[in-house]
């Protein structure tokens, strides 16, 4: 899976372990889907990379409709060792990668997305008030799952290097 | 938790916190030879990940990982070979592949 982190979310981080910034220390995170409009719109989609989607508001006029077992704002992930359960350093080659656990939605009630063109990034922010965006990950397509079905998303990581 | 293999030991790290120490040294090359992978940055980083996966698996998902010092392993001083994009991209599947041989020991 295709990922990319954002600026905004590297400059949280530092603020947070560096100076302790209130403002930029998230209580949680969450991971929501949007389309494949990105931060454009549906007739001039534009991908979603590190400058042009620091925060939710960039692209959450995006996201997937609520309904069918999606909810807005997608799932919350809490900021502890069970929801981010892997945690690496790799000496040899200066990166430290956190994991974070499976998540997953189940479509019921019909499609999942409920309408339009399906999910096709997923957007990890933090529950900060300005909801800075951490990492961008590219689904490879357009995902819709059918009533009953899961949408799964394995092994979503953060690299620091 | 399941034995863990000889290229891993349970261990507390400097900061305290219980950790899975792997010795890419006996860990890469295993996994390179089980996939039949050539030493570049696609078979490296491909390596990398299954350590990652067993350890995870062995440990349900919960553990921190140290990846020692051996700077022959380092990506940067490799060829590039499929490159690490593809092997994060492939991960899954030969991941699959190789639930089928058995976990070294």
């Amino acid at each position: 899976m295709a990922s990319s982190t954002s600026t905004r979310g590297r400059y949280a981080i530092l603020g947070t372990y560096f100076r302790k910034e209130t403002a930029l220390t998230p209580g949680g995170f969450a991971v929501a889907l949007i389309t494949a409009a990105g931060v454009g719109t549906p007739g001039s989609p534009i991908a979603p990379n590190s400058t042009n989607c620091r925060v939710w508001a960039d692209c959450a006029a995006n996201e997937i409709p609520a309904g069918n077992g999606y909810t807005s704002g997608g799932i919350i992930i809490q900021a502890n060792n069970t929801d981010w359960p892997s945690f690496v350093e790799d000496t040899n080659n200066n990166r430290a990668i956190i994991g974070m656990k499976t998540i997953s939605w189940t479509a019921s009630g019909g499609n999942l997305p409920a309408s339009g063109p399906g999910a096709a990034y997923a957007i990890l922010m933090d529950t900060t008030p300005s909801q800075n965006v951490i990492g961008i990950y590219d689904l490879g397509g357009n995902r819709i799952v059918s009533n009953s079905q899961q949408l799964v998303l394995q092994g979503l990581e953060y690299i620091l290097g | 938790m399941a034995t863990l293999p000889k290229w891993a030991m349970l261990r507390t790290d400097t900061d305290g916190q219980e950790k899975v120490f792997v010795d890419p040294n006996l860990a890469y090359p295993y996994y390179l030879s089980q996939l039949g992978l050539e030493v570049d940055r696609y078979g490296v980083e491909v390596a990398f990940l299954c350590v990652v996966r067993d350890i995870q698996k062995m440990f349900n998902g919960r553990v921190d990982i140290y990846i020692q010092p051996a700077p022959q392993w380092a990506l940067a001083k490799l060829p590039n070979g499929l490159g690490i994009a593809k092997a994060h991209a492939d991960i899954d599947l030969l991941y699959a592949r190789l639930q089928s041989f058995s976990v070294q020991v």
